[in-house]
């Protein structure tokens, strides 16, 4: 539609308008003046209701017509909001392949409008900052704000311009790289390809190698290099894709008190030795596993004819720009890692774990900061959008809300997939694609969105953060691709896929060439959504909802893809030339040798000083308090049990839970919520990897980031226990689990930016080592995992830095459904007992957020004993001796036992005489000097003790179950009582007399997200 | 052996409970097909090879503009008088959720010919919910898919489920075709109605999800430990079953 006249603008409104309510606008083009009047009425059926919707449609000279309607209804200003060029419009996307079903010589745009009076609102002078976060973002859109009364403060090219360059003609640029050090450093930041000085050396050596300049001769290529190279170089090393970090070698010295050096020890690669020596050890006893740290996604074979896998990411940087889209690509992007798996699996649950800042903030610490409140609100909103328009359920996550997160959000995005075992006889978690085949893209087109992706999210946010990193996401786009990949994949119409995310086709096409040793991909066959991009773009351009596949029978997929109704587009071929080649026009444009580009950067040479017997722990450039405490005030066991459970990491995330679609699919047969009133929090999900099967997949998670400000080690080990724990608790084979770990960091590399890093390396060192203690102490090997490093935000005035956080996912099974358990009391007069193999602790408790206790107090963990502990209590539950399992987590026993509580609708009544006394008398001057008016009974309730769990048992089964556990530290507590009351006893006096209906409501404390 | 009936499922563009559904026509002993929605737009004939036509749930079309409006726009244009055919042979059409909105945006419930009469709206909370929700089966109606329940659990999972009529005058008319009420307003939908069926019973379209209630596992509170009163058959599967006798008899 390049010749566009008129622009008419049609809406639909109620007939009472409510103030700041959305009313859809569309601006509609035409080819001739007359198409839109000719068409009016098959215009209005598309887009109006005629039920409860008026439809109104105006030329330019008469729109005024519209303002005199809203200034009827008493508004002063009129908002017009629309997309900035460029940015996926889904809505229009749709209409017009409609206006295209009906023959419409038509195109719209589309935009919202809201109408308010300015009496309501504060801030009269400035609305595009008063709106701004509320209605929108500036990164993808744009605002003009009308006053009725004066109509000449609209601008109607307003809603006709919405151009992008799209006369550009795509240029290649040579780059000079006869550079000085520092000139070769100006030059990686000026260009934002976060690379190293020896990076850029190594570029530069490659160019003045004899090979590169034999194999450029040959190509008819100028020896010097060009953008395109140096964009693919870049974005193939960047921290995101290659985790140079990870594989750094790290020198640790370990010093004595006297700084004395005792000792020295090289770490060549954290995740060689902590992270995949683990698992390769696992390995001969856990037959199962069928690809690890190779594919998209760890595999596991789940029974005799399929496989699941599982991937989680993290989307922190762009979430932290725009929450919305930031979100919704995260998800979307990881549901395509798994799409991306073997040949292709079918995604069929997702989890999403989120840690955001203080949602009560008064106002951000920088003005590039996003209000804590439009982060949290958009993030969610962007899961609900992305999962629920998938027909993926979101089974299982956690937010966490720190003062701590306020540089980025951290925003977990996690995906499981089925695929059978076999197709055709070919093994389906391996790739097959061989020379000769085809490159061919699937999917959506390629714009100018997303550019920069894995090198921006490779730096620490500043103010001049880019905003082509930025994406909305469309996934109908995705569903339309996903439904057709499942079906090629099962009429063996793809030998190889992977998915296109960071570094865009640079990447998945330079992954996929290692398959055969070389690739050519013709640039000027991509498909655009817009003329009008430089070459070195379309190569690296993120634009979402795409898939990279190989394929022997293109004909045959085209066919299938029309039918799907999704774009694919041949793009070139693989072979074996040992080179990535880029072509237009059948001219040679770009070309990279691809062991140079897959093993030429540099690796990172780190050093770790330790003290011997000082634990690691995260150093804040900032101070976090949670409350300012009255301190002459002594808060009883009730109040505490109230406030804790209204905390928001503790209180029910019942509100949000349920704007995510958990159940589509029918094969979430272990919800988020469980019991008579369904409020009543599980603690992980089971999803059946088919309908029929018998078995189930288990899904958990861990985080335990307070730990950090204590002991990273130990912060670890708690991850993968609270993972495992979760798992166990609704029945979790505890021979067949298996973990991932996402690592969120601030940056460990010290700089004179980051005075902190070498701390914030000793922590990753030590939360490497503890997270390789525990995997190998419960078996559960690492299957898959991603680092994010660069958790900071900088500039000249501020400098933040997120809390290193390491979330453990958990994957496992359970052999037959019928042995599921939930966290909530069945029935009463059950017993009820803590089962234990670790001792509580005070430091990084909710306790001690919310009083803001002064202790390093810390919980302790018995991890062989945990481990034989867990085994036991599964092959209990397969004996039906356990009615309920719940973990001890934040808030302690207190918070399980009225979770329990809540999910039963049913009492208990606990006397805890005889419970912790050992931890309280090897401790007396900690405990005794809490600010509470019952010391010891706070420290027995609401200390945070890993390795604990809490059942309950029928009477019935009293004695068998005792017997069961003689070995283990088991506390009988008390009774599963009918009437709805919380009662805590000492040897003779009552502790806590709480009834279920102030027990719930604390519980059910609004939360601070939408 | 009796030939089993035919059921056809529309997939594609954005639905996503195809398969499932599949499973609970299955279950019931219809053989069933799923069906891209450019393989029946391009050859829209083949739908009376069928005994029931199911539209599921999901996203068709991304819900753009209206829910379910984009999906029974194409439908109108290109396989409108072969559905209508089909209703008049007796035959089953059943909308779920997204399902739903699409007979409603077609004038399919309450009554073929009866166009502009109600619209699903946005739930009064502008927000999505899932949940389980307490429903009952309206008897006072013809209302053969819904017999053998009366008060009974499914989930829902909508945004947009709030029933509005065009106006007041048009209330009797549609309590007249009131096949399914909310136990309680869980959406702000006119008079609590959940599901919406024609005169002759064989037009059904409801919000709640039938399909994602076939066995007791997918209840939100099954155990073994505990004695629940989950019905056999499970109301949802009852749902089908119903269609299986309907088009069996």
């Amino acid at each position: 539609m390049q010749k566009t006249s008129t622009i008419f603008l049609a809406t639909v409104i109620p007939h009472k308008i409510k103030e700041l309510d959305s009313i859809p606008l569309y601006f509609i083009a035409q080819d001739d003046d007359k198409n839109f009047l000719n068409n009016e009425s098959q215009i209005q059926k598309i887009l109006s209701n005629n039920v409860s919707d008026k439809f109104l449609a105006y030329n330019p000279n008469n729109w005024v017509e519209l303002l005199n309607i809203l200034k009827n209804q008493n508004y002063s200003h009129f908002i017009i909001k629309k997309f900035l060029p460029g940015v996926t419009d889904t809505k229009a996307n749709t209409i017009n392949e409609v206006f295209n079903l009906f023959s419409l010589p038509l195109h719209v745009t589309c935009g919202s409008g809201f109408a308010f009076n300015a009496k309501n609102i504060k801030n009269k002078n400035n609305y595009s900052e008063y709106f701004k976060y509320k209605l929108y973002n500036e990164l993808t859109e744009i605002i003009s704000v009308i006053d009725l009364n004066d109509t000449s403060t609209f601008n109607s090219r307003f809603w006709t311009e919405n151009t992008i360059n799209k006369d550009h003609k795509p240029k290649i640029n040579s780059v000079n790289l006869d550079l000085s050090d520092a000139e070769l450093i100006e030059l990686s930041n000026s260009k934002l390809l976060a690379l190293t000085l020896a990076e850029m050396k190594n570029i530069q050596k490659y160019y003045q190698s004899t090979n590169t300049k034999n194999l450029r001769l040959k190509l008819n290529l100028s020896p010097k290099p060009n953008d395109i190279e140096l964009e693919i170089i870049a974005q193939t090393w960047s921290e995101h894709c290659k985790h140079k970090i990870f594989n750094a070698t790290i020198t640790c010295h370990y010093f004595d008190s006297e700084n004395k050096l005792i000792e020295s020890k090289k770490i060549n690669s954290l995740f060689k030795e902590f992270i995949e020596s683990p698992t390769l050890e696992l390995m001969p006893e856990k037959p199962n596993l069928l690809s690890v740290f190779s594919d998209n996604a760890g595999i596991i074979k789940f029974d005799e004819n399929y496989s699941v896998c599982f991937k989680v990411e993290t989307h922190n940087s762009p979430s932290a720009l725009e929450p919305f889209g930031g979100a919704v690509t995260g998800l979307l992007g990881v549901n395509r890692d798994i799409l991306g798996t073997g040949l292709g699996a079918k995604p069929i649950l997702n989890t999403d774990v989120l840690c955001f800042s203080d949602p009560f903030e008064k106002k951000p610490l920088h003005e590039k900061l996003l209000p804590s409140y439009a982060i949290i609100n958009g993030v969610r909103k962007g899961i609900e959008d992305a999962g629920n328009k998938s027909g993926i359920p979101c089974v299982n996550g956690s937010v966490f809300y720190h003062t701590g997160y306020r540089a980025k959000p951290l925003v977990f995005c996690g995906t499981a997939g089925v695929m059978p075992l076999t197709i055709d006889n070919k093994e389906t978690h391996k790739k097959y694609t061989k020379i000769n085949d085809r490159i061919v893209m699937v999917g959506g087109r390629v714009g100018a969105d997303g550019i920069h992706g894995a090198t921006f999210s490779s730096i620490a946010l500043n103010e001049n953060s880019p905003r082509s990193a930025v994406q909305i996401g469309d996934p109908l786009t995705q569903k339309r691709m996903l439904d057709l990949i499942i079906k090629a994949r099962d009429l063996s119409l793809i030998t190889g896929i992977t998915d296109n995310g960071a570094g865009g086709l640079s990447s998945s096409v330079g992954e996929m060439a290692r398959l055969t040793n070389g690739a050519s991909l013709y640039a000027d066959k991509v498909p655009l959504k817009y003329p009008g991009l430089d070459y070195w773009e379309i190569i690296v351009s993120e634009s979402q909802e795409r898939m990279t596949v190989s394929t022997d029978k293109f004909d045959e997929l085209s066919d299938l893809a029309s039918e799907y109704g999704v774009e694919i587009t041949d793009i070139g071929y693989f072979h074996d030339r040992g080179y990535l080649e880029i072509l237009s026009n059948d001219k040679t444009i770009a070309v990279l040798d691809l062991d140079f580009l897959h093993n030429g950067h540099s690796d990172l040479n780190l050093k770790a000083d330790f003290k011997i017997n000082e634990k690691s722990a995260f150093i804040s450039e900032i101070e976090y308090l949670d409350v300012k405490q009255d301190n002459n005030y002594k808060a009883s066991l009730n109040e505490i049990l109230l406030s804790l459970l209204s905390h928001p990491n503790i209180a029910s995330k019942e509100p949000v839970i349920r704007q995510y679609d958990h159940e589509v699919g029918g094969k979430t047969i272990i919800k988020p919520f469980t019991g008579p009133k369904q409020d009543g929090p599980n603690d992980a999900a089971c999803v059946l990897p088919y309908l029929n099967s018998n078995s189930g997949i288990i899904i958990s998670c861990g985080i335990n980031p307070l730990m950090s400000f204590y002991d990273c080690y130990l912060m670890a080990v708690l991850a993968v226990d609270e993972a495992i724990r979760n798992a166990l608790c609704v029945g979790c084979n505890m021979d067949e689990i298996y973990l991932l770990d996402n690592f969120c960091f601030p940056d460990p590399i010290e700089s004179d930016t980051n005075k902190l890093g070498h701390n914030n390396l000793k922590c990753l060192v030590s939360i490497a080592q503890g997270l390789k203690e525990a995997v190998l102490a419960f078996k559960a090997p690492l299957i898959s995992g991603k680092d994010s490093m660069k958790n900071d935000f900088i500039t000249d005035k501020v400098k933040l830095s997120d809390i290193p956080t390491l979330l453990i996912s958990a994957i496992g099974k359970i052999d037959d459904i019928n042995n599921c358990t939930t966290a909530s009391f069945k029935n009463s007069d059950d017993y009820i007992y803590l089962l234990t193999a670790g001792n509580p602790g005070l430091a990084g408790s909710h306790l001690q957020s919310i009083y803001n206790l002064k202790t390093n107090h810390l919980p302790n963990l018995n991890l062989s004993q945990a481990n034989l502990l867990y085994h036991k209590i599964n092959q209990a539950m397969n004996e039906n001796l356990i009615n309920s399992a719940h973990d001890l987590s934040e808030g302690g026993l207190a918070i399980a036992i009225s979770e329990s509580c809540i999910g039963g609708d049913l009492g208990a009544r606990i006397n805890i005489s005889k419970l912790f006394q050992d931890d309280i008398l090897n401790s007396p001057e900690t405990i005794k000097n809490l600010p509470f008016n019952d010391n010891n009974n706070a420290f027995k309730l609401f200390a945070e003790a890993p390795g604990s769990i809490l059942v309950s048992v029928s009477e019935k089964n009293k004695n068998t179950f005792e017997s069961l556990f003689k070995d283990h530290k088991t506390y009988y507590l008390g009774r599963v009582i009918a009437e709805r009351k919380f009662i805590v006893e000492d040897v003779d006096k009552n502790l806590i007399n709480a009834s279920l209906e102030e027990i719930v409501k604390a519980y059910k404390t609004p939360q601070p997200i939408d | 052996m009796k030939t089993k009936p035919k059921a056809l499922v529309i997939c594609a563009d954005g639905i996503n409970c195809e398969e499932e559904t599949a499973h609970a026509l299955n279950k019931a002993g219809f053989e069933t097909s799923i069906k891209l929605t450019r393989q029946i737009l391009n050859d829209p004939k083949q739908i009376k090879h069928f005994q029931i036509f199911v539209i599921p749930g999901g996203f068709s079309f991304g819900d753009e503009i209206y829910s379910g409006k984009v999906l029974s726009l194409t439908l109108e244009k290109q396989v409108m008088p072969v559905i209508m055919d089909f209703i008049d042979n007796n035959k089953i059409i059943l909308g779920i959720c997204n399902g739903f909105q699409v007979l409603v945006n077609l004038g399919l419930v309450p009554e073929p010919g009866l166009t502009d009469t109600c619209v699903l709206n946005h739930n009064k909370q502008h927000k999505f919910i899932n949940r389980w929700v307490n429903l009952r089966a309206n008897h006072s109606i013809n209302n053969p898919l819904l017999q053998n329940l009366d008060i009974f659990e499914l989930p829902i999972r909508h945004g947009e489920g709030n029933l509005t009529l065009k106006d007041d005058n048009l209330s009797g008319l549609i309590n007249e075709h009131a096949a399914l009420y909310y136990d309680s307003d869980v959406n702000g939908s006119f008079h609590k109605i959940a599901g919406l069926t024609n005169k002759n019973g064989n037009i059904l379209g409801l919000m709640p999800h039938p399909e994602a209630f076939v066995t007791k596992y997918q209840h939100y509170n099954w155990s073994k430990h505990k004695d629940n009163n989950i019905p056999n058959p499970t109301p949802g599967f009852q749902i089908f079953l119903n269609a299986y006798n309907y088009v069996n008899c």
